[in-house]
């Protein structure tokens, strides 16, 4: 058995999410100020927009790069966060379903490519577990010691933040370094949970591979964030209680993803 | 198998859809003020007793489907067809009725647009469970 094919089914799957996500990472991120007459909820400000646009630019060049991969333990983890984030998000929508546009193109767009990878991606791992078997035993790089306990204590870190993010959404929003809408605030904790708890999960054994091309796709969209936060017109209040704190957890996605990819350059 | 495993997904999805919309939970089935006087399963997805019970027979005969691999795929050509139809018709509604936030398809059952793309959504991988080749057929093929 080899794990060193993707199923054309999982395959045709990353192109669709492509085709979805990079629109939206087009217009979100690129034309921020007309998100209000396009998107399918309510963004009053352009850097709002831009926060939220960030992951789908940075996801749609990522998903067409990962099309093209050959390994499915590259495809693994970038899946598995795909799930997670499509549910967090239908549950941040539920919450907030009156701030949603419901018959604008993009919304019924955002809900299809919401609901499609919950159903899609089991049945995608089973697919490829039946045609290829298992990645059991398979060899490489691990990653050492320190960087496994330092991607776990960011998990740590990360992921009850995300969680309490999400909860307190309205009152999060109130410290938020310029006006934002609880929902895209809980839209934003995905980000969190998936990029700064998710590598720890998603390593296990602690094979780079794993989450190798995760950690380049974290590097990006933390430079995505910093350029929404700098170029973006919008007025930021650095005094807000989280006007610090939002470049600084960037930053530190940028320097630990930039950090893992140029201490394991050339070693798989 | 991944044809049954699949069916069972979406027939454990619609059946859980049919056994929640009918809990009298407001949190969870909340009504809406603007809405057409249903409660919204989720807080989004427009349902009453009639879609709720269309759930659960979709769930519930799913499920006995999965136990083999040919009803499975029974199964999912005939739910992936009806769900895409009743997609496609409730779209059809919404464009002749102006895009109101909430439509009654055939005047019993509410249908709002996190409704719609549920349908499209599970119609398109019910469709394509059963019309995917069964893995004992595709080795034999590629024998």
């Amino acid at each position: 058995m080899t794990n060193n094919t993707i199923t054309r089914e999982a395959r045709f799957f990353i192109w669709l999410v492509v085709a979805v996500i990079g629109p939206f990472g087009l217009l979100l991120y690129l034309y921020p100020g007309g998100a209000g007459e396009y998107w399918a909820w309510r963004i009053a400000q352009p850097r709002t927009a831009m926060m939220v646009g960030a992951i789908y630019f940075c996801c749609g060049f990522y998903y067409a790069y990962l099309a093209r991969q050959r390994e499915w333990l590259q495809l693994k983890s970038s899946l598995r966060s795909l799930f997670v984030v499509a549910a967090w998000l239908l549950v941040a929508a539920m919450f907030h379903w009156d701030d949603f546009f419901q018959y604008r193109v993009l919304t019924l767009t955002w809900l299809g490519a919401y609901y499609l990878p919950l159903f899609a991606i089991p049945i995608l791992f089973r697919i490829q577990s039946e045609r290829f078997g298992r990645d059991e035993d398979i060899t490489g790089v691990h990653l050492a010691t320190g960087w496994r306990v330092w991607l776990i204590a960011r998990a740590v870190v990360y992921g009850p933040l995300a969680v309490a993010i999400f909860i307190h959404a309205s009152t999060i929003s109130t410290y938020w370094p310029w006006p934002i809408e609880p929902l895209n605030i809980r839209i934003f904790s995905g980000q969190i949970a998936v990029f700064g708890a998710f590598p720890a999960l998603a390593m296990g054994d602690g094979l780079w591979r794993r989450i190798r091309l995760f950690m380049m796709l974290t590097a990006g969209l933390a430079v995505a964030h910093l350029v929404a936060l700098l170029v973006n017109g919008t007025p930021y209040n650095i005094n807000a209680p989280a006007g610090r704190w939002l470049p600084a957890m960037f930053a530190e996605w940028l320097i630990t993803s930039a950090a893992l990819l140029w201490s394991y350059r050339n070693r798989k | 198998m991944f044809i049954r495993y699949g069916v069972g997904i979406v027939a454990t999805t619609y059946t859980l859809l049919g056994v929640i919309g009918f809990l009298p939970v407001e949190g969870i089935n909340s009504m809406h003020h603007e809405g057409i006087g249903v409660h919204y399963l989720f807080n989004i997805i427009a349902i009453n007793v009639v879609h709720n019970l269309i759930h659960l027979g979709i769930g519930i005969s799913g499920l006995f489907a999965m136990r083999t691999l040919a009803r499975a795929q029974m199964w999912g050509k005939i739910v992936g067809v009806v769900l895409l139809l009743v997609f496609a018709a409730g779209m059809v509604q919404a464009v002749m009725e102006g895009f109101p936030r909430d439509q009654w398809l055939l005047g019993i059952v509410p249908l709002n647009s996190p409704g719609h793309t549920l349908h499209l959504a599970t119609g398109v991988v019910a469709l394509y469970l059963g019309l995917a080749k069964a893995p004992a057929a595709r080795a034999g093929a590629e024998k």
